[in-house]
């Protein structure tokens, strides 16, 4: 009886081994340093091959931003899978959502087991994890919330704040203003960690652009401009002088003269062959007689025209997200117009076309165009009337980032204009809401606490 | 007879342990009446209006680049 009594307890404990083994075969629970680094290399590597749509962004992203927006004419042409307008891209957008949370899942798990630590490769790691993470949700806050309105960002809807890994936790929805100060804080956190490995993609200006670009969102003006300043100043990198410019603009994989960071920088990507088809589908659709007039009586003078479209205004400029100092420039150009320090504003404007257009004659306030009927931003981020000066910051911007990704959200940041285009005999209006994707659906099905955006209640 | 107690014992606790250690639920909650997708907005009929617009961008595009 004892024999038996001793076969059954040895295999009732021998069952319970394999019932506690929670690690994953063939796998690694990463403990050192150089295992937490390679969850940051893996994020990199899909950077570097052009994969992420949640960081510094990729083709499809530029596709479905430029799809979106006024740019290119989908009234003569809707093209080859381009988006015709936001509102089919609705349900695509609430699983792109669901799919940004695994990287902050993997910077959260990154963040919890190095900070603390010293050794060089465990803070460059930690850095680009905190920027990573910042980054992720700078781009969120900007496709998922609606943009800043001063006075009203304490109750305006921001998103979830995730700051340690918890797989049953399930927040709600904090609000925009703490949202932003949390992606400003983990810039900062990335920032005094004092980043300088270019092994881990995002060194100290890069990380100061993307807290520029969250604070300029954010309007602003004064953190913003100062920061711009610093990174005109101090970065090393230099407006591309026109010469230099399709080398820069339309280099295939290196990023060159002024870009700051960009996707895409080697083939590492399983997903290339797509890529070199992507290409083509944005240029199925023509840019728009609007933007092709923001070029002036001889738009061949402008080198931003010659590099970016043929004779049919099809896009031939190359495709990739990037941040660049023009864009900079821009925002210090807008940020000192709002604060009334015109000279400044209008010296920038100058730099950026010197850089730009053959025997330009410099703008001065009096040689400003006056602010056109025709243009679909009407007022500026504040509610406030176009004045020439904006109009022409803003007429540059349109230009410089042209199939970049930008447009889209200088829209949104600007008064959410609606408007219309006809696709298969059919109208559709971009309506305000559509400005603001929604959040995952079986987020807010699941959870009581967690709501929508307006437009999207069932 | 006091070792079969022990069997006994034994052999309950263990039965129940593992009924009680069934109980973790695999599937992801779900609500009856939810749906993954959201209804897209319908197109409309463009206005005559509306039409000669959309004629007369596609017009130009043909002059300007023919």
């Amino acid at each position: 009886m004892r024999k038996i009594l001793y076969i059954f307890a040895a295999c009732v404990l021998t069952a319970c081994t394999n019932f506690l083994n929670v690690q994953p075969q063939g796998y690694v629970i990463p403990t050192t340093d150089e295992e937490f680094a390679s969850v940051i290399e893996t994020i990199l590597r899909d950077i570097e091959g052009g994969e992420d749509e949640f960081i510094i962004g990729n083709m499809e992203k530029i596709i479905r931003l430029e799809g979106c927006a006024d740019n290119l004419d989908a009234n003569v042409k809707t093209g080859n899978n381009v988006p015709s307008y936001a509102g089919e891209e609705i349900n695509s957008m609430q699983h792109k959502y669901r799919n940004a949370w695994p990287t902050v899942k993997d910077c959260n798990i990154v963040i919890e087991n190095l900070e603390g630590r010293t050794g060089k490769t465990a803070r460059g790691a930690l850095s680009a994890a905190y920027a990573i993470k910042g980054a992720v949700y700078y781009n969120l806050i900007r496709d998922y919330c609606e943009p800043w309105d001063a006075g009203k960002e304490s109750t305006q809807l921001g998103l979830p704040i995730v700051d340690r890994f918890d797989i049953e936790e399930m927040p709600a929805r904090a609000s925009l203003l703490e949202t932003c100060q949390y992606a400003i804080s983990l810039f900062d956190k990335a920032l005094a960690l004092d980043p300088q490995d270019k092994h881990f993609l995002f060194t100290e200006w890069v990380i100061k652009a993307f807290k520029a670009k969250m604070l300029f969102w954010m309007e602003d003006w004064d953190a913003c401009e100062i920061l711009c300043d610093d990174i005109m100043q101090n970065s090393g990198f230099r407006i591309t002088p026109r010469a230099e410019y399709d080398a820069m603009i339309n280099s295939e994989k290196a990023a060159k003269g002024e870009v700051i960071i960009r996707s895409h920088i080697n083939d590492s990507s399983e997903l290339d062959w797509y890529f070199s088809v992507v290409k083509k589908y944005l240029s199925s659709r023509p840019a728009s007689a609007k933007f092709v007039r923001l070029f002036g009586d001889e738009p061949s003078k402008d080198v931003r025209y010659t590099s970016s479209l043929d004779r049919k205004r099809q896009n031939i400029k190359v495709t990739e997200c990037k941040i660049r100092l023009s864009e900079i420039l821009l925002m210090s150009a807008e940020c000192a117009c709002h604060k009334n320090r015109t000279d400044k504003a209008l010296a920038l404007v100058n730099q950026l076309r010197e850089n730009r257009i053959e025997d330009v004659q410099p703008l001065t306030m009096a040689t400003l165009p006056a602010v056109r009927e025709g243009n679909l931003i009407k007022v500026d981020a504040l509610g406030n009337d176009l004045t020439p000066l904006l109009q022409a910051i803003f007429d540059e911007r349109q230009k410089e980032l042209f199939i970049e990704g930008d447009r889209w959200f200088e829209l949104k940041r600007n008064g959410r204009p609606e408007w219309w285009i006809v696709s298969n005999g059919l109208k559709y209006t971009t309506k305000e809401y559509l400005y603001t994707a929604p959040i995952y659906k079986t987020d807010v099905d699941i959870n009581p606490e967690m709501k929508q955006n307006p437009g999207y209640e069932k | 007879m006091k070792s079969r107690k022990i069997f006994h014992t034994f052999a309950v606790t263990a039965l129940v342990a593992g009924i009680c250690s069934c109980s973790y639920e695999e599937q992801p909650p779900k609500t009856t009446d939810s749906d993954s997708d959201y209804v897209l907005p319908a197109g409309e009929i463009p206005s005559a209006e509306e039409t000669e617009i959309v004629n007369a961008a596609r017009m130009e595009y043909e002059d300007a680049t023919n």
